[in-house]
């Protein structure tokens, strides 16, 4: 009884002494699923020259499309700092900023233009980062671009994509059965755009090599499809070996020294890999039904195509060593130009959902839960292309009877149309990082 | 008498036929372009009617022939199979590449503005495929036919409806050489 | 003391005897004198009464006949005087019934006299007779007495040890017992001041578990609100941030206790805090409580229902 007792007021005494030693645990499992709110003040020009381009701007507008940001826009902004010093970070917490970036643009002494940039954290009161950069005066948009990579690469632990390039083809009715394609190549965000090829007939599915520094596209400039492949830096191109029926759909393996293809030289299309170095070809699929728009995953030991075999097109991964073929998208009755990201966990395709119209979407599915989400709702959209951080999706789609490129963030939180591109554009591809 | 009786069950039968097809094509491809189609089949039917009558099995199809003849025929979403009513005169074009060697054709392959551009490439092959198909089992040979595909590169009619996408589906026949 | 103790018993018993012989004794008197003493007494007190009584009814006859002599004053002389001869007739009477009552008292009064003298005699000659018994009856009882006390004082003396053994061992158990009682008491009373302290325990900390439960739902609210979760978060992420605070409920520092490994996701999870800034209802909580419990807390920031 009385043993029992003081085992009592011993348990007590170890509950209470427990109770005092623990640290108190807090479990936040929601939030506010919203951007990053920032603010790019616009740099100070201390050059004493009429500047071509407005590197705040730039860098607010890469940011902002990238979806993981929200810039203040600067008529709210309560002053222009532009040195460490005049940053009152009691104003900026005020306005809901959680970053401010200042900058100043200078003369050097050897005739280029030094940009100086810093990041603070408003909410802890400090700098992030501050970086002297020296450009040449046409460079200021490299130099924009340059730094919301940076910025983006700081706070969002992502490699930025602002200095990455694409390509899209465009299409212009010139007269009755007179068309006009051309191959182009621009910033990410539009600018800058070029014509690295043009031609009266079709120009298709252009894609990057991995190391950004080759093109593969499908030409139809000599009234049938060939693949080529064209140098960005030199403009030189070769044509591969062209085979009766269709050539199409290249993609370049991870390492550079494979192409996937399509060729319809045994009967329909099917998928082969042509090596470049040896200019073997291998057929890769057998099936009589349609296989086309072959990609690589990204450590290159398979391949994602589209297929018919089941009725409607559907995507499907084949391994290249054992041959172990497994349908990939189930959702919808028509998913297809699939392309992963490079972390290979999702999937971006064309699709379109069962009983859900005429409507052609850009869907992602999670390849780890088979979850599938729509991003769109353009209902004729095509060619995703994913950015190489794995963060946007640009796509082609239309506008009255234009088409025009897009892009939505994976997460489909932002949705943005690129600028006015002159005549039908379409068929983007995305470049991998450059330099 | 008998005669006429079986011109009119033909005449009934194809009429059936097309009905059948507008139905088909209204469930498959939507009720705009069903209605579409079935106006598009409705003209080239009565063209079959009079091409029927002009070119029948046995006879020589000469160049002037050739003009009379269906040159585009026309497909379902998604799918490669020729319509029937296009069937008499790909068998004339057949017999006039048969009958004359030298002759030969290109058959383009069209998509319409839906579906991806690589698949609607294969689609547009697959469709100049099965028209090259239906020409070789009536007497053309391998030589004398060619296929290309241009996918929705190409498009007939300018348009997101399904008017022009009923146009846009399709394969072109082409003389290369008559 | 002790001697005395040990006549207690003999002699008890020997009044028992001698009560119980007088009692028999007094019996047979009794039963022989009370029917000859109570007769006489009941009659005379019959007769003294019936003459107050009528004695009181003359009285009240007297007034009567007053009354109606004052009525009828001519028949009142004639009467009176009828009256006085049947009063001295009435006198007479009673006197004479008063000299024979005499005389029958007086003849009882010796009867009375001789049966009392007999009476003595007879009681005189019992109490003789009783003398001697009680002196036989004493002499027998002396032996006895004697043979008992010897008896008795052995038995005593027995029973002094037996007791004193008794008494000895009645001194030990009460002793034992009052030991164990009073150790009981001192059980119960510490447990008693045990439980007292425990519930006192327990009760603070149910107030101050309430007060920590409400603290937490208000600080988890509170960033609830402020964590933006970054489009880079994954459904199983985990990020712990220690916070320290002010009793005021300001932010001193926050700091990542346990990484997601994404520095970006753990970069929100401490933004998150210091967009709060201050938790203004910790300054209400009790300045002990807050030391224990809320001047370092740790929170674990983990994303459900996540897209991915």
């Amino acid at each position: 009884m009385v043993k029992l007792n003081q085992l009592l007021v011993l348990a007590l005494a170890a509950l209470m002494s427990m109770s005092v030693r623990a640290e108190l645990v807090v479990e936040v499992t929601q939030g506010v699923e919203s951007p990053t709110r920032i603010a790019v003040v616009p740099f100070a020009n201390d050059s004493g020259l009429a500047l071509s381009e407005d590197v705040a701007d730039l860098v607010q507008q890469d940011l902002g499309r990238s979806g993981f940001f929200e810039p203040m826009a600067r008529e709210n902004m309560l002053g222009f700092p532009s040195r460490r010093a005049d940053v009152y970070f009691r104003d900026w917490r005020i306005s809901r900023m959680d970053y401010v970036v200042i900058g100043r643009v200078e003369n050097n002494a050897s005739g280029q233009l030094n940009i100086t940039y810093e990041l603070f954290d408003v909410l802890r009161e400090e700098s992030l980062m501050t970086e002297p950069l020296s450009v040449p005066q046409g460079g200021l948009r490299d130099a924009a671009h340059f730094i919301a990579d940076r910025i983006f690469e700081e706070l969002t632990g992502l490699k930025g994509a602002f200095s990455t390039q694409i390509v899209y083809v465009t299409a212009e009715q010139l007269s009755a059965g007179k068309q006009r394609f051309r191959l182009k190549l621009a910033d990410w965000d539009g600018a800058r755009a070029q014509t690295i090829l043009e031609s009266p007939e079709p120009i298709l599915s252009p894609a990057w090599s991995m190391d950004g520094s080759k093109l593969a596209y499908v030409s139809f400039e000599t009234s049938k499809p060939s693949i080529y492949v064209q140098h960005l830096a030199t403009g030189k191109r070769e044509r591969i070996q062209s085979f009766p029926g269709l050539n199409g759909a290249p993609a370049w393996s991870p390492d550079g020294n494979q192409l996937a293809l399509v060729l319809s030289r045994d009967g329909n299309p099917e998928i082969y890999v042509l090596n470049l170095q040896t200019r073997e070809l291998q057929r890769i699929t057998r099936h009589y039904g349609i296989d086309t728009e072959p990609n690589w995953s990204p450590d290159g030991r398979s391949l994602i195509f589209t297929s018919d075999r089941g009725g409607q097109p559907q995507i499907y991964r084949l391994d290249l060593a054992s041959r172990n073929l497994e349908r990939l998208t189930f959702e919808g009755n028509y998913n297809a130009s699939g392309r992963l990201t490079q972390d290979g966990r999702f999937l971006t395709m064309v699709h379109r959902s069962q009983g859900g119209g005429n409507g052609f979407d850009i869907a992602v599915q999670d390849l780890k839960t088979d979850r599938v989400d729509i991003l769109t709702r353009s209902g004729l959209a095509e060619s995703p292309s994913i950015a190489p951080n794995g963060s946007i999706v640009i796509y082609a789609t239309q506008e009255g009877t234009r088409g025009v490129l897009s892009a939505v963030s994976l997460d489909g939180r932002v949705q943005f149309r690129m600028p006015a591109n002159e005549g039908d554009v379409r068929e983007p591809a995305w470049s991998p990082y450059l330099r | 008498m008998r005669v006429a009786n079986f011109t009119k069950a033909v005449a009934i039968t194809s009429a059936m036929i097309l009905a059948g097809c507008s139905t088909t094509s209204t469930t498959t491809d939507g009720g705009a372009a069903g209605s579409a189609n079935g106006g598009q089949d409705g003209a080239g039917a009565s063209s079959y009617g009079a091409n029927s009558g002009g070119v029948s099995a046995g006879q020589v199809v000469t160049r002037e022939d050739l003009n009379q003849l269906q040159t585009v025929f026309y497909f379902d979403f998604d799918k490669a199979v020729v319509r029937q009513q296009g069937f008499a005169d790909l068998e004339a074009h057949a017999r006039y590449l048969a009958q004359n060697p030298t002759a030969s054709v290109r058959l383009e392959g069209h998509a319409d503005e839906r579906g991806t551009r690589e698949y609607n490439m294969a689609l547009g092959e697959r469709r100049a495929k099965s028209v090259e198909r239906l020409l070789m089992v009536n007497g053309a040979t391998a030589n004398q036919v060619e296929t290309v595909s241009y996918g929705e590169e190409k498009p007939a009619m300018i348009g997101h409806d399904a008017a022009a996408w009923g146009k846009n589906r399709r394969v072109e026949l082409k003389y290369l050489s008559k | 003391m002790v001697d005395f103790r040990s006549y207690i018993l003999p002699t008890f018993l020997a009044l028992l005897i001698h009560g119980l012989v007088l009692a028999l004794l007094s019996t047979h008197w009794i039963d022989h004198s009370e029917p000859k003493r109570s007769m006489p007494r009941h009659i005379q007190a019959q007769m003294i009464d019936l003459n107050a009584l009528a004695e009181r009814q003359a009285e009240q006859e007297r007034i009567t006949q007053e009354k109606a002599k004052q009525a009828e004053a001519a028949k009142a002389k004639a009467q009176r005087e009828r009256e006085q001869a049947a009063a001295e007739k009435r006198r007479q009477e009673l006197e004479r019934k008063k000299a024979k009552a005499e005389a029958e008292r007086k003849a009882k009064q010796e009867a009375e006299r001789k049966r009392q003298q007999e009476i003595a005699r007879k009681r005189e000659a019992e109490q003789k007779k009783k003398a001697e018994l009680a002196a036989r009856k004493k002499a027998e009882a002396e032996a006895r007495k004697r043979k008992a006390e010897e008896q008795a004082r052995r038995e005593a003396e027995k029973a002094k040890q037996e007791a004193a053994e008794r008494a000895r061992k009645e001194a030990e158990r009460r002793e034992q017992q009052a030991k164990a009682e009073q150790e009981l008491q001192q059980a119960l009373e510490r447990e008693r001041q045990a439980r007292a302290k425990a519930e006192a325990a327990a009760a603070a900390r149910q107030q101050s578990q309430a007060v920590i439960g409400d603290i937490r739902s208000y600080i988890q609210a509170v960033l609830q609100d402020s964590w933006r979760i970054p489009s880079t978060a994954r459904n199983g992420m985990e990020a712990i941030v220690t916070i320290h605070l002010l009793p005021s409920g300001e932010v001193d520092q926050a700091y990542i206790a346990k990484s997601s490994g994404n520095a970006a996701f753990d970069n929100t999870a401490v933004q998150a805090v210091y967009r709060v800034q201050s938790f203004p209802r910790v300054a209400d909580v009790d300045p002990i409580l807050f030391e224990r419990q809320l001047r370092k807390l740790q929170v674990k920031f983990k994303p459900e229902g996540l897209r991915w």
